[in-house]
């Protein structure tokens, strides 16, 4: 056997550990991938009208409700409405199920099932909401997204037995 | 001390009546010991030692120390420690940066909370205003096919 013909069977060895172990990675990083990512990047954190929040990993709440991952965005219309509509808009290009509403010329209600990452018993299912009332005194755009191994009436049962607020 | 060239002069005729099956157990015997202890290059010496299974040498005695093992060696142990090199501080890099990917956080006016409560509540509040949403745009659905209705009644299809 010859040094190259080494070198390349060793290479093909460690990139298929090394690919293995990235996969490994990628399930704990699936949000990684839809547009709206972005928004929890910690990049508008800063502003103090918007509201940002995610729960993830090995949350009580979560594992009670089949998710892996919850997370929300909510600011003022004016300033972000524009930028998140278009992530929405590019994530539900894809979208396995969708329910949208639109006013005046504005996506003003989205509720879209993703496809899901992964397949059989490791697939997970990947919700995202996207609200956005032109109505009110401070209009807002508001963003749900989910994911887990729950069933798209499992999202809806859950949205609907949640408590107004945790107190 | 042995020659490698020196044949025993009977040896050859041995072997003959060896394939012949004329031996004797015991001449068999003897004739085994003798091959195995000649070094002699004799081509009839040589194949009666192949069949005899004199050649056979060990795997790994073969390959313990052979150039193409040691570097076959130094290869895995490099691609292992670049592997190590690479792989462990990414792991280490995305763990550290992702603590927001793994537990429960929450940015509100400007500041920032960890209170696993605290977090819900606002996510608890935002999904109601999401809920509202959503009664909101069916009750306009309704609305809207309540006007559509007295239209296709009065103008039917």
């Amino acid at each position: 056997m010859t040094l190259p013909n080494m070198m390349n069977a060793d290479l093909k060895r460690f990139l298929t550990i090394l690919l293995t172990v990235l996969a490994a990675l990628l399930p704990a990083r699936a949000q990684e991938g839809l547009e709206i990512s972005s928004l929890f990047k910690g990049s508008f954190t800063s502003d103090p009208n918007v509201t940002e929040t995610l729960i993830a990993g090995n949350q009580k709440f979560l594992r009670s409700h089949k998710l892996s991952l919850l997370a929300t965005f909510k600011a003022p219309a004016a300033k972000y409405g524009a930028m998140v509509e278009k992530l929405v808009k590019a994530d539900a290009a894809t979208a396995i199920g969708k329910k949208v509403r639109y006013k005046d010329g504005r996506l003003f209600l989205g509720l879209f099932m993703l496809k899901p990452t992964g397949s059989g018993k490791t697939a997970t299912n990947r919700y995202l909401y996207y609200l956005n009332p032109t109505s009110g005194p401070k209009p807002y755009v508001l963003l749900v997204y989910m994911e887990g191994k729950l069933e798209e009436q499992e999202v809806a049962d859950l949205l609907e037995n949640l408590p107004k607020k945790s107190k | 001390m042995n020659d490698k060239h020196h044949t025993p002069p009977e040896l050859p005729d041995r072997i003959e009546r060896f394939f012949d099956c004329s031996l004797s157990d015991e001449e068999e015997a003897a004739l085994r010991r003798e091959l195995a202890g000649t070094t002699s290059d004799h081509p009839a010496i040589c194949e009666a030692q192949a069949l005899m299974g004199f050649h056979s040498i060990p795997r790994d005695r073969i390959h313990r120390h052979s150039p193409e093992r040691l570097k076959r060696i130094i290869l895995r142990c490099a691609a292992a420690a670049v592997l190590v090199a690479i792989v462990c501080p990414a792991i280490l890099y995305y763990t550290a940066n992702s603590s927001g990917s793994n537990g429960c956080i929450a940015y509100f006016n400007g500041s920032q909370t960890t209170d696993e409560q605290e977090v819900l509540a606002i996510v608890f509040e935002e999904i109601s205003e999401l809920k509202e949403g959503v009664a909101l745009a069916d009750g306009e659905v309704m609305e809207d096919l309540g006007e559509i209705i007295p239209i296709t009644q009065s103008n039917p299809i």
